[in-house]
């Protein structure tokens, strides 16, 4: 575990009550408003090298357009951002969990295996409960069980989270032998679908197309991260993760409920993830055993960008959505690039590049965040001599 | 402040409006596969460019073929990238669906942005899709089978590598495969003996091996796909002791049939998803033309030992060797 940070003043309290008295609303970070500006100058790069492209008849902007924004980088980070949320907590309490996706993928699964037993204009009042709770209840159920393992086993939680990556995994593969849900010719409840996390918005554009957009799954994010920073940030719960994290030993001999919080930071990532399944579920109207297969790569990476450290101690709720944010534009840039002249030579950009330019921005984001905990480090060395 | 709010908002929805003057219309088509490493795809792809290139003149257009196909098989992705293609513009899309149920609510909507969508390879078929090309994969299937009892005389026991088990073409031919046995009562289904594997030449290759090192029984192999003889050396057995007979006629796959390890391939026209969906979707875009058929169905091609160095004169022309 890292040493107590000076930008962390809750890991060096003694009680729950010092830990309350150290959060108080503050600007963002550096790292964050440093993403913001990586982010303005992704967007500004991506407006003025796209290619303009053609779209009823209009030459327009191929990035810079809300046909794009919306419905092509908002929406789909929405579930990545909501699971990089959820594995902020853990990343921040110093732990690690790379069982999201298959948490994500259960979660969705067996919302789908329960609604594909409803009519399809079944009513709101009894699909809504359900769609809503058992992907929350399984997410749940998965953290707490990651949770659980860490604190009573005092095991690596690397190596619990990729024993039940693969467990959870192994279970929607086994209960669903079709392997895509709904099963046949059903549809699941357009209450739940159409009607809520697919709800379609209809604008009408001065040359008589419509604008299509479903902000539903927008919304929902935009709700996880208000609440995910009024917890981390603004109470005692969410003060005690960064204690923890911090320094282990030190919020141990505070008297902090060590093995309560870990549990907490488990269970709250697996609710997070059971959330993004709920969203994907509703949105794509089906689950498949696949689902989510290789996503806990991209939410760490976004969590990670978005700067939490993984010494612990370090990380934050609009962090995690930025990191998720920078991550897709890198996705959509490449779309709308496609190629890059480079006056000797073009580069043809296709989907494989995303996979080594996220590798690279997780590496400088590690990297940036091991120079600033060096430069901290010394600036507080220094001003004790 | 909110002054520059307004207009950054005006501009996002109107877009930034850049005049261009083109001299022949241009027409996007995207083609969305289920993965870029499995050659099959690889050959669509070629089939869809050779196509923009040969018929963008014919109809009086120039035709710019999209490949956002993920990397590896995710209807998420998928999906994603049907609705970014229609969003930006594609005029056509050509879909091999990996999971039906994911892809359909996107091409529904890419159809409602005014975007022809077809599907090949894997359909999708309660979508608003234009038309399906490809295999009659019950036929299919039973073809397979009934070529398997053929070279294996009508008895012993068999297994089928099946794929992946979300994709609704690779279900049908396994039906086709169960309703052809039923033909030849003496020859009998490996218990569990349906291997689903992710789709790609190593793991399936691992799967058939696996599964015939732990049942040395199987005297024969009814691939549904050819992924396996995808890989070199993917068959750890002498030419001939075990039968395979397989869909897919690739030029890696061709190799195991002069080696005598396979006795026939089922040849589907991977080449053909592309070039065909191409023509199909600018006889639609350009002309207003519907295909004739919303089933357009492939005619698998056998080859054996008999004719596979003629068909494999084919990829060369195909992959422009």
């Amino acid at each position: 575990m890292s040493q107590p940070t000076a930008t962390e003043p809750a890991t060096t309290s003694s009680s729950s009550a010092s830990v309350k008295r150290a959060s108080r609303p503050r600007l963002p970070r550096i790292q964050e408003a440093g993403l913001l500006v990586v982010i303005l100058l992704l967007g500004l790069v991506l407006t003025f090298a796209a290619e303009p492209i053609s779209v009823r008849g209009h030459m327009i902007n191929n990035f810079f357009r809300i046909d794009n924004i919306i419905p092509n980088v908002a929406t789909p980070m929405s579930w990545m951002a909501i699971m990089a949320l959820g594995v902020t907590f853990v990343i921040v309490s110093g732990g690690i969990d790379i069982s999201v996706g298959s948490i994500f993928g259960l979660a969705a699964l067996s919302t789908a295996a329960v609604l594909q037993n409803f009519p399809e204009n079944a009513s709101p009042w009894v699909v809504l409960p359900l769609a809503v709770g058992v992907p929350l209840a399984i997410g749940l159920l998965c953290g707490l069980i990651n949770g659980a393992l860490v604190v009573s086993l005092r095991m690596h939680p690397f190596i619990v989270t990729l024993g039940t990556l693969s467990i959870f995994r192994g279970i929607a593969l086994i209960s669903v032998p079709s392997k895509s849900l709904p099963y046949g010719d059903k549809n699941l409840p357009e209450a739940f679908t159409t009607h809520f996390m697919s709800w379609q918005l209809n604008i009408p554009r001065s040359d008589g197309s419509m604008l299509l957009l479903q902000p539903m799954p927008m919304i929902i994010m935009l709700l996880c991260i208000v609440v995910g920073w009024v917890f981390l940030s603004h109470t005692v719960a969410g003060r005690e993760i960064y204690a923890l994290g911090g320094n282990e030993e030190a919020a141990r001999f505070s008297g902090l409920a060590v093995g309560r919080i870990k549990l907490r930071a488990y269970a709250l990532s697996g609710l997070a993830a059971g959330i993004a399944g709920m969203i994907s579920t509703g949105y794509f109207g089906s689950a498949n055993t696949a689902t989510g297969e290789g996503y806990e790569l991209t939410v760490i990476a976004a969590a990670v960008v978005g700067g939490a450290s993984l010494t612990g101690g370090r990380g934050s709720a609009l962090g995690a959505v930025l990191g998720a944010l920078v991550i897709k534009l890198i996705e959509n840039g490449i779309y709308v690039l496609k190629k890059i002249p480079l006056g000797f030579v073009t580069l043809y950009l296709s989907k494989e590049y995303s996979k080594i330019i996220i590798g690279l921005a997780i590496i400088v984001a590690v990297a940036v965040d091991r120079l600033s905990e060096y430069l901290r480090t010394k600036k507080l060395a220094a001003a004790k001599q | 402040m909110r002054k520059f709010t307004m207009i950054v908002s005006a501009l996002l929805i109107a877009g930034v409006s850049v005049v261009h003057g083109a001299d022949k219309k241009k027409i996007v088509i995207g083609l969305v596969a289920k993965s870029q490493s499995n050659p099959v795809f690889q050959a669509a792809f070629a089939g869809a460019k050779d196509a923009a290139k040969e018929l963008g003149p014919q109809f009086g257009v120039d035709v710019e073929i999209d490949w956002q196909t993920p990397p590896d098989e995710d209807a998420q992705k998928q999906a994603e990238a049907i609705e970014q293609l229609a969003r930006g513009g594609a005029q056509g899309i050509a879909v091999s669906c990996t999971d039906a149920n994911t892809c359909t609510p996107a091409i529904n909507k890419a159809v409602e942005l005014g975007s022809v969508v077809m599907c090949f390879d894997s359909d999708a078929p309660r979508s608003k899709r234009m038309c399906y090309y490809g295999t009659d994969d019950v036929t299919c299937g039973k073809l397979v089978m009934a070529e398997l009892a053929r070279v294996m005389n009508d008895r012993g026991t068999m297994a089928i590598l099946a794929g992946n088990q979300t994709g609704p073409n690779l279900q049908k031919r396994v039906q086709g495969v169960k309703e052809e046995m039923k033909n030849h009562p003496n020859i009998k289904l490996l218990p569990d003996g349906i291997f689903y594997h992710p789709e790609a030449p190593e793991q399936a290759s691992e799967a058939v091996n696996t599964a015939q090192s732990t049942h040395p029984e199987i005297e024969g192999w009814a691939m549904i796909g050819g992924w396996a003889l995808f890989a070199k050396n993917a068959l750890k057995w002498a030419p001939g002791t075990v039968k395979v007979v397989s869909v897919d006629g690739l030029p890696a796959e061709l190799g195991y049939v002069r080696s005598g390890h396979v006795a026939a391939l089922y040849a589907q026209d991977s080449y053909g998803w592309g070039h065909k969906s191409v023509e199909i979707l600018l006889n639609k875009i350009v002309k207003g033309e519907d295909p004739k058929d919303v089933h357009i169905i492939d005619p698998l091609t056998k080859v054996t030992k008999d004719n596979v160095d003629a068909y494999g004169k084919n990829w060369d022309k195909w992959l422009k060797k």
